[in-house]
């Protein structure tokens, strides 16, 4: 009894070293993006960008302020937002397969996109209402399950799921007749958009991201504890006092804001959601608190080295990032999943 | 104290405007060739995907596909001038690319034989070769001259014509209306059987219920021999008209292009047209 106390400390102990390994990884691959890229700035010149812009070139520090820096920004956002909602969705549904598309938000925003491309609005609203619109229809559709639902009251998780896949087959197929009954220009559109991007990043929409993800990452933060008792079942979550209703009712709340306000920008990027929760877990055990920070920290990681490839390995053109996220994150998974592991839970 | 600043920077835009660029990026495969056209090839130091077929452009690097450029890769090439087609984008990355001080100039796409000197007019003045490009636009219009000649002898019914597209994985999808293919059969003297929707649609048998097509224009690279690839049209290969039916092969980035080569390709196809 002892003993195993103080393996559980230990464990404890090693998760949070862990842990903190992560977020001092963190800034590091921050700076590697930072000073890698088709225009060479290198490290002395990135040091100078900051203590003595004067002698760096002009067109270098635009590159840098204008170009690079926000880009990376935006990936290391949209990679913690897409994990932070999987991390999420994986611990309501108890489901190691769930997915933030599962909830109809991915697809939703797709369709907002698309029938903003379709009608050729992307550009309006000085570029903003492509975004809005993406935005406005993953939240839609979580809307929709939340009315065909009852509310997320009475139906129970199981429901839940099965409402989702209703919900992703009927946005199929409306994403699908847009796309057959769009014009070629906009059909190609489309498909850019669908397979993801940071290319576009601008400082103001590195804010907004932000903001959105320090209000969905506050949400899953006050529900960790209600996630952990929830792994035990629902009805003995609620025996310990967890409203279970109203958890669901946040999380999804949660990832519809992450994972809209992510797709938004960046168009819809797979593998993250779905993956960068298991590895925290398979890194640093079951525990939300720890799982949280962890998927953050890895999808940021993950997304922002992806980006990176996205933008050199075919410099000067440009890769499709959908394409590097399971390039980059896949053998890292798989060496996880084979490793012996103390927690396999 | 406004006014003098306002009228310098006017004067500075005008001349810089008119001055030549020494290091150009071009985007789309027309505007690479008008841009070659106009004695403005060596200047040109990196291109996209679709102009990479250019003979002018093979041994160029690629900013990749026109879509889907990158602001950074482009502003590698220290470019002094950036050309590119109407569809290129994204927005955001044409406007990152002007933050870092560098022209971009975009050259509206059109599908009509007009549309080809307002090109050449638009990259003339861009580029600072205004006479050379008035030289471009005079022989362009000499081949349209000959393009009218060789459809004006078509009498009577027009003959039905089907743009056929390879899209990946085999596929065949039909050139509806508000193509560039569609605009180019009207052009060369042909009737579109396929004007009955937009955009490229995957091909059915239904497309030529009301009307069979007497030729059928494919691109070049499509493989397969006449046979092979009539036989991959359904309701169509099995018909007698369908036995009739001839095959037009075409340079692609010539015959849709709307470039200088654009007219000269219609007339090619325009006298095959004309066939018995």
């Amino acid at each position: 009894m002892n003993t195993a106390r103080e393996n559980d400390s230990r464990r404890r102990g090693r998760a949070h070293g862990r842990l903190w390994l992560l977020a001092s990884l963190f800034p590091l691959v921050l700076l590697a993006a930072s000073a890698l890229g088709a225009v060479n700035i290198g490290l002395a010149d990135l040091w100078n960008l900051v203590a003595a812009p004067a002698q760096v070139p002009e067109i270098v520090r635009a590159v840098f302020w204008e170009i690079r820096l926000p880009r990376v920004l935006l990936a290391a956002l949209v990679g913690a937002a897409l994990a932070l909602a999987g991390a999420g969705v994986q611990g309501l549904f108890r489901n190691p397969l769930a997915d933030p598309a599962l909830i109809g938000v991915s697809a939703g925003a797709a369709l907002g996109a698309v029938v903003c491309f379709f009608f050729g609005w992307e550009g309006l609203l000085g570029g903003w209402l492509l975004p809005l619109a993406a935005f406005v229809g993953g939240w839609l559709a979580v809307l929709v399950l939340g009315i065909f639902n009852t509310g997320f009251a009475a139906g129970g998780t199981a429901k839940l799921i099965l409402a989702g896949v209703a919900l992703n087959a009927m946005l199929g197929s409306a994403l699908g007749f847009f796309l057959f009954s769009a014009s070629d220009d906009a059909l190609r559109s489309m498909t850019f958009w669908t397979l993801g991007s940071c290319a576009s990043a601008q400082w103001p929409q590195v804010v907004v991201l932000l903001i959105f993800l320090a209000i969905g990452g506050m949400l899953l933060w006050r529900n960790a504890r209600s996630l952990d008792a929830l792994q035990f079942g629902e009805e003995q979550a609620a025996h310990l006092g967890v409203s279970v209703v109203r958890v669901r009712r946040e999380i999804i709340v949660a990832a519809a804001l992450l994972v809209g306000a992510a797709t938004a920008f960046a168009g819809t990027i797979g593998f993250i959601g779905l993956v960068a929760p298991h590895m925290a877990r398979l890194l640093l055990g079951g525990l939300h608190r720890l799982v949280l920070p962890g998927a953050l920290l890895l999808g940021a990681m993950l997304l922002v080295l992806a980006d990176l490839g996205a933008r050199t390995l075919a410099a000067p053109a440009e890769l499709a990032v959908g394409i590097l996220t399971a390039v980059i994150g896949g053998p890292f998974f798989l060496w996880l999943l084979r490793r012996p592991s103390s927690w396999s839970a | 104290m406004l006014r003098p600043a306002i009228i310098l920077s006017v004067l500075l835009t005008a001349l810089s405007a008119r001055a030549e660029p020494a290091r150009i990026v071009t985007a789309g495969a027309a505007v690479t060739e008008i841009v070659s056209g106009l004695g403005l090839g060596p200047q040109i130091v990196a291109v996209d995907t679709s102009s990479k077929n250019l003979e002018q452009a093979r041994d160029k690097p690629d900013v990749g596909y026109v879509r889907m450029l990158g602001a950074e890769g482009i502003l590698s090439q220290k470019p002094d001038l950036v050309l590119v087609s109407g569809e290129a984008g994204p927005p955001a990355v044409l406007e990152q690319i002007k933050t870092a001080g560098v022209d971009v100039v975009v050259i509206p796409n059109g599908y009509s034989l007009g549309n080809i000197d307002d090109k050449i007019r638009a990259i003339a003045a861009a580029a600072g070769r205004v006479e050379a490009g008035e030289k471009l636009i005079t022989q362009v219009e000499a081949d349209v001259q000959a393009l009218r000649a060789a459809t004006a002898a078509n009498e009577g019914e027009l003959p039905g014509v089907v743009f056929l597209l390879a899209r990946h994985g085999g596929n065949l999808m039909a050139a509806g209306t508000e193509t560039a293919a569609h605009a180019m059969i009207e052009a060369s003297g042909g009737r579109n059987v396929a004007a009955s929707f937009t955009g490229y649609k995957p091909l059915s048998a239904e497309i030529f219920a009301a009307a069979t097509p007497d030729f059928v224009i494919v691109s070049e690279s499509v493989g397969g021999d006449d046979t092979e690839l009539l036989a991959r049209v359904p309701g169509l290969g099995a018909t007698p008209a369908g036995r009739q039916l001839r095959v037009i092969r075409v340079d692609d980035a010539a015959f849709l292009g709307f470039g200088p080569r654009t007219p000269s390709a219609a007339t090619q196809v325009a006298l095959a047209l004309r066939q018995p």
